[in-house]
């Protein structure tokens, strides 16, 4: 099963994030027109006899549906190093039903169709199985006037998953 | 296609909770690994004699002057830091925590819900100003003992 995991920068360890409930959730915070949050976490497969094609990563709300507004704004890239202001600077927030990540928030697999940044791996190939680790980028960003509350938010995965 | 939903939580607070944490950890946070270890004993530890004697001879009444002198030094460093942050306050510091875990560490030891992979250049100068804190709060216990 492909799974969202969080590193302990001090340990090296992977700690899957939940699914099904908040009990382990990526834990991110800021302030109203502050600092925006960054934080790398990581796509992975699990399961040695699958593996995933049409990969699809999006932040919505925990219930799959879109983030509304601009208050918050939640954007994604990939790759192992920090992205760049300026990368950030050019890729849209939040989801839609557009796939184009200038628009909004969006990591597709393959590799190697437009910016590798907004781009993930295909999670194995027929007869391979691929287990790694691959890093991933969130930052959000909360305007101004926006209260203060603690908001249960999602990274929404579609995928098809095909058998080894 | 299937669809799977992973938990993000975010918290929205008032500000961002700035602590002084240890010497250690603003040691970490300045890059001075080990001064702890280097730190020359305190004046305001020792016997009044011997302080006259560490400072070379030097009238305790000289230091006494200086040391109520130093309001106006203060509000002027004050007036530096904060023309500094409005001068160069977008530079960032961005590093990678895995290869610096005791920076990372640090950050999210003095700046609770910050980056872990970044100090900003407010961040440092937060950091400074509670450097220049504690070394008025030790000057002014030296001083005190001087008295």
């Amino acid at each position: 099963m492909i799974k969202i995991y969080t590193q302990n920068e001090t340990t090296g360890g992977f700690s899957p994030v939940s699914s099904a409930d908040f009990s382990a959730p990526i834990i991110a915070s800021t302030r109203p027109g502050g600092t925006a949050f960054t934080k790398r976490v990581f796509i992975r497969n699990d399961d040695p006899s699958t593996y995933y094609t049409d990969i699809a990563l999006r932040p919505t709300t925990f219930n799959g549906l879109p983030i509304s507004g601009s208050v918050i704004r939640v954007k994604l890239l990939s790759g192992s190093k920090a992205p760049e202001d300026f990368r950030w600077d050019a890729v849209g927030a939040n989801g839609s039903e557009s796939v184009d990540p200038a628009v909004c928030a969006i990591l597709q697999s393959p590799m190697g169709v437009g910016a590798a940044d907004t781009r993930l791996p295909e999670l194995g190939v027929e007869g391979t199985p691929d287990n790694k680790y691959y890093p991933f980028w969130v930052r959000i960003e909360v305007g101004k006037g926006a209260p203060y509350e603690t908001l249960m938010l999602g990274l929404s995965v579609s995928y098809t998953e095909n058998a080894i | 296609m299937a669809i799977a939903t992973y938990a993000l939580s975010l918290s929205i607070a008032q500000g961002e909770r700035i602590s002084s944490g240890s010497s250690a950890d603003r040691d970490k946070l300045l890059e001075k690994p080990g001064i702890t270890d280097k730190k020359p004993k305190l004046a305001g530890n020792v016997p009044r004699a011997q302080v006259a004697e560490v400072n070379t001879g030097i009238p305790d009444l000289s230091l006494v002057e200086i040391g109520e002198g130093y309001g106006e030094l203060i509000v002027k460093a004050d007036a530096i830091l904060d023309n500094l942050i409005k001068r160069v306050g977008v530079l960032d510091y961005i590093f990678e925590p895995t290869q610096h875990p005791m920076l990372a560490e640090a950050v999210a030891e003095t700046f609770a819900g910050a980056p872990l992979n970044k100090i900003s250049y407010k961040m440092y100068l937060d950091v400074l100003r509670l450097d220049k804190d504690l070394a008025i709060a030790i000057g002014e216990q030296t001083h005190e003992s001087l008295r």
